[in-house]
């Protein structure tokens, strides 16, 4: 019986989650819902079918790399730990999502259910909500392991294995940075951002800490030891992520060896599953319950301070643009992931251009020597760095879908579509333009361009930054995502995401294609004008288009 | 103030929520609209204020039709939701600023007629809070401060009074009255019989998408028999009620 009740619970959970009954229910009922889903389901299998030969190509690459260093295995144990480290970096908002911002919690704590029973099921979500990275990045490569490496029967049901208990341990270090800090902030006035912001920050330091730890694993010196004994680098990897060395001994080790770690593989990670659910169960349901006491300060304010408050008044398209920032601001799943995307790799290769130029070792003064090469390329080169790092903001993508229901805010007011359009626009712009600077920077200083240069690079980025924009929120202006709970469902979990990568790729792909076919024709000023004409091309076309699905939005019911 | 012509809404799944509706507003009269649940009120308050497209019919407010020009149409209009539509994360401060600037109200008339729906609604010492810590109550009440702060020709008010405590209540209905006596509009919705006897010049009452009865309680009363009005709503929207037997639930 409690079995049952259990499983309900969980798949309850689990359909609630992704919406599967109301997903059937719009699909049977209604056409254009079918016409759509038929749509994602198209647009998805030539995404993947576009990225296979790619991946083939990486996949293939890297074995062929680590065979001829006699640590082909290593393409395992580096499968688990990326699809360990992107699980970490998704789970964290996954989590926070699931355990703290849906809106069914406030009925499952109203029911007789025990709080192991409820973590259970919502640990059983995230935990399949994670399988979707392991789905892409450590399945594909079992697979192109397995099948290159002529390998027997025991190793595919093995891989299995290793496939399922992939994201436990990742899921665990999740709920141990969240939970502790859930607590610490309860006390907060501001504990959503919080709660994000100081999650990050200690990932981050989970993530950097091991890089600096083992910062010498691939110098000169490490390699040699490497050569002679292979498993001095799989022994580095226990320290870092102990799942990935776990699962390389069952998958590589071969006869009764493979069947200890795997059986080993599954403990390990049950244990932590089970360690998670005693964690829950100890803390979650006080801390969450503290959570839900909203802060609300009771103040005496005076005549003069009513009058202080409405005493500045702005226009409409300035009110509008107002909104657009505190809304994106005060929501911490959209400005934490918002900021994270447009700063952190512009951030770091800048600073990394710049220390590399202020403090150069012999290193480094190769690494330059090396980038001599592309001189002549650099303008073009500079504007594809933008576009690969201002081009994927989140925000693009998401314009119409993180309105959600206050969508209906915005067609109530005397506004035009034309207006909301345009300061949607120029907000997503403007974050793009931080990036930008930053790609600028870099350019600069590694490619050593001089004034004009930097500048031509600076704005025909900004106008070619311009036009993915526009073309992702054509995406999501298309078919956006309203109907969420959970504010990071119209962000991280949004299928304008994908669509909106695949875009920004292709264009890069595109650009650099057109830059590698008429280099040696065209000086690299031509091939960046040539850049801007086509950026202002596709701008303008799809300026139409985007204003024309708006005003269609508007209109629907 | 407000002309609907022939309007029918059926939505995407094809359900017909509306059916072919005709009635008119007249200007400085508190009009009630009286349903059952998925009568079509919420689905006519909404075409009446540009938030869904109408299948059929025209729909005028202050001679404009709403279709043709929907932002000159919704500047003449204070809209309040049954479900309050707010930005959660800004202050009550912030939200009554941002509709005041949307609909260009100017600074000094801002300041008075803030300081003034504050105060009645008692809501001066929560204005710095978040929206997200209000009650429902006072969602409720930033929303429809939110749309008397542009003085609007026309109210449209869905299920204005749900929520709201007695003392809110009663300002709420004082300011309709009030509303009216300058030559301006109240349409709104409601489930409380007693609130559209005392407040509604006129009234109509809509189930399963059609208009059952237009006119005063008076009239009313004058077709269906001298019973109390939740009898005759009863009656008029054919419902079975009544006569439904509890006694399974023993």
């Amino acid at each position: 019986m409690k079995a049952k009740k259990l499983i309900s619970l969980i798949l309850t959970e689990i359909n609630n989650h992704y919406g599967i009954s109301k997903a059937k229910f719009y699909v049977k009922n209604d056409k254009k819902q079918m016409i759509i889903f038929y749509v994602i389901i198209v647009s998805i299998a030539i995404t993947l079918i576009s990225i296979i030969p790619l991946y083939k190509m990486f996949m293939e690459n890297m074995l062929i790399s680590y065979a001829m260093l006699g640590i082909k295995e290593m393409f395992i144990s580096s499968a688990i730990l990326y699809s360990g480290i992107f699980g970490l970096v998704i789970g964290l908002f996954v989590f926070i999502g699931e355990f703290f911002f849906t809106k069914n919690m406030p009925l499952l704590i109203s029911l007789p259910l025990k709080p192991w029973e409820v973590i259970t099921a919502k640990l059983t979500t995230v935990i399949l909500d994670q399988l979707i990275i392991s789905l892409c990045i450590l399945l594909p490569h079992l697979i192109f392991y397995g099948v290159k490496t002529d390998v027997g029967v025991s190793y595919w049901i093995y891989a299995i294995f290793i496939f399922i208990f992939s994201q436990m341990f990742t899921v665990t270090l999740v709920m141990a940075i969240i939970l502790p800090l859930s607590r610490l902030i309860k006390f907060s006035k501001n504990r959503d951002f919080w709660m994000f912001f100081s999650s990050i920050i200690i990932l981050l330091i989970i993530l950097i800490v091991p890089i600096f730890i083992n910062q010498n694993t691939f110098s000169t010196s490490n390699i040699q030891e490497i050569m002679s004994n292979p498993d001095s680098i799989l022994n580095n990897i226990a320290k870092t992520f102990p799942p990935a060395f776990i699962g390389t001994k069952a998958l590589s080790g071969g006869g009764f060896s493979s069947f200890g770690y795997t059986i080993f593989y599954v403990i390990f990670n049950m244990f932590f599953y089970l360690l998670c659910i005693f964690m829950g169960n100890k803390f979650y349901y006080k801390t969450y319950m503290d959570l839900q006491e909203k802060f609300r300060k009771k103040e005496n304010i005076s005549a003069d301070d009513v009058k202080k408050l409405f005493n500045k008044q702005s226009n409409v398209k300035k009110s509008l643009l107002i909104r657009e920032w505190k809304y994106f601001l005060k929501v911490p799943a959209f400005s934490v992931n918002g900021f994270a995307n447009i700063l952190i790799l512009p951030l770091l290769i800048s600073i990394f251009a710049l220390t590399s130029k202020f403090a150069p070792s012999e290193d480094i003064k190769m690494l330059f020597d090396f980038f001599e090469i592309f001189y002549d390329y650099a303008i073009p080169i500079g504007v594809l760095i933008a576009l690969g790092t201002a081009g994927l903001n989140g925000l693009a993508f998401s314009p119409f879908s993180r309105e959600g229901k206050l969508l209906t805010e915005l067609k109530m007011l005397p506004v035009s579509e034309k207006n909301v359009l345009v300061i949607k626009l120029i907000q997503i712009n403007t974050f793009s333009f931080i990036s930008i600077i930053f790609s600028t920077i870099f350019t600069y200083v590694i490619f050593q361009l001089n004034f004009f240069e930097t500048v031509f690079m600076f704005i025909v980025s900004i106008i070619s930054v311009f036009a993915v924009n526009i073309l992702q929120m054509f995406v999501d202006a298309l078919n956006p995502s309203l109907k969420w709970e959970n504010p990071q469902k119209a962000m991280k979990q949004n299928f304008n995401a994908l669509f909106s990568i695949l875009i920004a790729f292709a264009y890069v792909f595109l650009l650099g294609f057109l830059m590698y076919k008429s280099l040696n024709i065209l000086s690299q000023k031509v091939v960046a004008l040539i850049f801007l004409i086509i950026s202002l091309s596709i701008s303008v076309i799809f300026w139409n288009l985007l204003l024309k699905a708006t005003k269609r939005l508007f209109e629907k019911d | 103030m407000i002309k609907i012509k022939n309007v029918s809404k059926i939505y995407s799944g094809g359900l017909k929520a509306v059916d072919d509706i005709s009635f008119e507003v007249k200007k400085g009269e508190i009009f009630g609209f009286l349903g059952p649940n998925g009568a079509g009120k919420t689905t006519t308050i909404k075409m009446i204020c540009g938030l869904l497209k109408k299948t059929s019919g025209e729909i005028i407010i202050d001679n404009i039709d709403v279709s043709k020009n929907p932002i000159e149409a919704k500047k003449k209009i204070g809209y309040v939701a049954d479900e309050a539509l707010l930005m959660e994360k800004l202050t009550g401060a912030e939200y009554i600023n941002f509709i005041a600037d949307i609909f260009e109200v100017p600074k000094e008339t801002k300041m008075k007629r803030a300081e003034k729906l504050l105060k009645h609604f008692k809501m001066v010492d929560s204005v710095k809070s978040p929206i997200s810590s209000y009650s429902h109550g006072m969602k409720q009440k930033i929303a429809l401060i939110g749309a008397l702060i542009h003085n609007p020709d026309l109210w449209v008010l869905d299920e204005p009074i749900v929520g709201l405590d007695p003392e809110s209540a009663f300002i709420l209905k004082k300011m309709m009255k009030n509303h009216v006596e300058n030559e301006k509009t109240v349409f709104f919705s409601t489930h409380v019989m007693e609130v559209a006897e005392k407040l509604c010049d006129r009234l109509a009452i809509i189930s399963k998408g059609k208009i059952l009865f237009i006119g005063t309680v008076e009239e009313l009363r004058k077709q269906k028999g001298d019973s109390s009005l939740e009898k005759i709503f009863l009656e008029v929207t054919n419902s079975e009620s009544e006569k439904i037997d509890f006694s399974y639930l023993d």
